[in-house]
């Protein structure tokens, strides 16, 4: 669907049932799951000229360059310039915002530069990411069906320290944040985007070619796709597997609180307890949504999907950058790379279910029966506890119905 | 909501039969005698049944065990049908013969006969104390990985068609430090807890080394300490130094 205009990077994101991903894939999963994007890199890696793309195919763009200049009014003004007038001549009433927010139709709110905006800008900004505008703390839907948030900028290191303010926004606000210094073009990619133009400006061309309708209707078939029962096993465990420790170390990374990782220091240096906090059920339902997408690009381009390949894939790009992953681990064992520490994550997670999917098979056959069998469930234990208490609801609800 | 009769492509129907048919309930029972029918060919009568698993463990190290590497062993075994334990089975048997020598277990031998109270003694002792040929001096299957920083385990090593293949598992959290550790082990059977004694406490703590790269375990005990060692070297033989072979067995009852 998403074919960058100018754009080319032939570098694999991941590879899905032999399907190479690019970062055009990744952002084409991002339109059709609807899910904000932040693009961090160094200058010329590219981001804002995908961004760019994006606004190629969606015309109803909004299109922000971050300055530390530009307050909340500004921004108002550039949303749209009523908001001000509104506001000047008193007019200021919900029914008068509602109908301007209305009005606010834009299917893509691009930011470039983010971080150099304050803290007031990017909150609004990060609220018409989500479809809503907030005026004196009420939230006003802004008025299109579909709208998405695309933002670019490089904060570096400032990411992986939970104290910085920015970073937290971040993590709480963007769904995707992918690094696109670890997925730099080929040399073949800057030999042909060299030769196709050599404007050193990011390309602003204005031939837009409409794509907004077929990138609507994705997300609608999207959001009807059925979502296959591995996936919520899979995220369950992302949640409640990871967050397990043995009872002598508290029983919960979660409930560690600010002691995790370092009162485990000393401890499994390598293994996953110390690298790897649990997902949100939030950014769970980001990762189902998200390998959703990649499933149907799989689809799409004639394969067929692998749920669990899929599900690691949008974990691996939803968490990166999430906040979850151990700063000091990533540094000093992973040569600060958090995509490689996600890696061996996913590789512990893969010998998890290779030795608990027949297992897990019959805990789902004695749920079906609404049955609970205790010599299937005493074999959930520890970080697979979670799925002793998953099976027995699920039996008593079949029990009853 | 409508469960899936396939998940990660298996069949919920065979995988739930299959989980059935498996013996044991999944949960600890007290043990009671259960006669065992074991091919390889070895004197049930010199080993112990492992509670609550189908293994038989050798009471005491064999002599025709001993001298050899922790790869020669494992072919050594193997050519009579045997096995290494690895510290997933050791660990849990050597609390089984705690528990038995405070009286609140029996042990069976592999007949099904329960083992007296002297010979409980005398398997206490040997893993605890210099006691029978100086004390347990014995291989563990488990071999110790660190790649790209990731720590592994390799275990369960069987020879198949002439050559060794083990099963590779990420580590679980473990002790990473040599010190005197509580009896409380996780699945894999490595020491998760420091003791509160950092001296030997016979039958209530034991010494630990942590795992290196390229290190295997072993178990020892001697006269100043008992002793989970996850930092023997495997090429290193010893005239002195065996295993206690292991064999599997299926429920008569």
């Amino acid at each position: 669907m998403f074919k960058p205009k100018t754009y080319k990077n032939s570098t694999e994101l991941a590879n899905l049932s032999g399907i190479p991903i690019y970062m055009h894939d990744m952002v084409d999963a991002a339109l059709i799951s609807r899910l904000n994007t932040f693009l961090q890199g160094n200058t010329g890696s590219g981001k804002t000229q995908i961004v760019r793309d994006v606004m190629h195919y969606l015309p109803k763009s909004l299109f922000i360059l971050g300055r530390n200049d530009m307050d909340t009014r500004e921004l108002f003004q550039q949303v749209n310039p009523e908001f001000l007038r509104a506001i000047k001549t008193g007019e200021y009433s919900e029914t008068k915002f509602k109908k301007l927010t209305d009005k606010v139709n834009y299917n893509l709110i691009a930011v470039d530069e983010l971080p150099n905006c304050v803290p007031a800008v990017r909150a609004q900004l990060f609220n018409l990411f989500d479809g809503f505008i907030e005026i004196d703390g009420k939230a006003y839907p802004i008025g299109s069906g579909y709208s998405i948030g695309m933002a670019t900028g490089n904060i570096g290191q400032q990411f992986t320290e939970s104290s910085n303010e920015l970073g937290r926004a971040l993590k709480d606000r963007m769904h995707l944040i992918i690094d696109t210094d670890y997925f730099m073009p080929k040399p073949i990619d800057t030999f042909e985007m060299l030769t196709q133009d050599r404007n050193p400006r990011v390309n602003f061309k204005e031939d837009r070619e409409d794509k907004t309708k077929e990138i609507i209707e994705e997300h609608e078939k999207l959001k009807q796709r059925e979502v296959p029962f591995e996936k919520y096993v899979i995220a369950s465990y992302l949640i409640h597997g990871l967050d397990y420790l043995p009872e002598e170390y508290g029983g919960s990374k979660t409930a560690l609180k600010s002691g995790w990782p370092n009162k485990l220091e000393g401890h499994a240096a390598g293994s996953d307890e110390t690298l790897i906090l649990p997902v949100s059920p939030r950014a769970a339902k980001s990762i189902i949504t998200l390998s959703q997408a990649l499933d149907s690009i799989i689809e799409e381009k004639g394969a067929q999907p692998d749920y669990f390949a899929s599900m690691m894939t949008a974990f691996k790009f939803a968490s990166a950058y999430s906040g979850i992953l151990n700063p000091a681990a990533v540094m000093q064992v992973y040569g600060e790379n958090p995509y490689k520490a996600m890696d061996a994550v996913i590789e512990t997670t893969k010998t998890q279910f290779d030795s608990q999917k027949d297992l897990i098979a019959a805990g789902l056959e004695m749920a079906r029966q609404g049955q609970e069998k205790q010599k299937i469930l005493n074999e959930f234990s520890g970080r697979w506890g979670f799925m002793r208490n998953l099976l027995e609801n699920l039996s008593k609800k079949n029990e009853t119905s | 909501m409508k469960l899936p009769k396939i998940i990660f492509g298996i069949s919920t129907e065979e995988a739930y039969k299959r989980a059935m048919s498996r013996e044991g309930n999944g949960e600890k029972k007290k043990e009671t005698s259960i006669q065992l029918s074991v091919q390889a060919s070895i004197n049930r009568k010199d080993y112990v049944k492992v509670p609550n698993t189908n293994t038989l463990i050798a009471k005491f190290e064999p002599d025709e065990s001993k001298g050899l590497t922790w790869e020669k062993t494992h072919y050594k075994l193997a050519e009579n049908g045997l096995f290494m334990p690895a510290p997933a089975l050791f660990m849990p048997y050597f609390m089984n013969v705690i528990d038995a020598y405070n009286g609140k277990i029996q042990l069976y031998d592999g007949l099904g006969n329960q083992i007296n109270r002297k010979e409980v003694e005398d398997i206490y002792k040997h893993l605890t104390i210099n006691h029978v040929n100086n004390g347990a001096y014995s291989w563990l299957d488990a071999l110790f990985k660190e790649e790209n920083n990731f720590w592994y385990i390799e275990t369960e090593h069987r020879v198949i068609n002439g050559k060794l293949k083990g099963t590779r598992q990420p580590l679980e959290i473990c002790l990473m430090e040599d010190c005197y550790v509580s009896l409380d082990f996780n699945k894999q059977g490595l020491a998760i807890k420091k003791s509160n004694n950092q001296e030997y406490e016979q039958g209530k703590n034991i010494k630990f080394v942590y795992p290196k790269d390229g290190t295997v375990a072993g178990f020892v005990a001697n006269s100043d300490w008992a002793d989970l060692d996850c930092y023997r070297i495997p090429q290193d033989s010893s005239s002195d130094l065996g295993v206690f072979p292991c064999a599997e067995g299926t429920s008569k009852n």
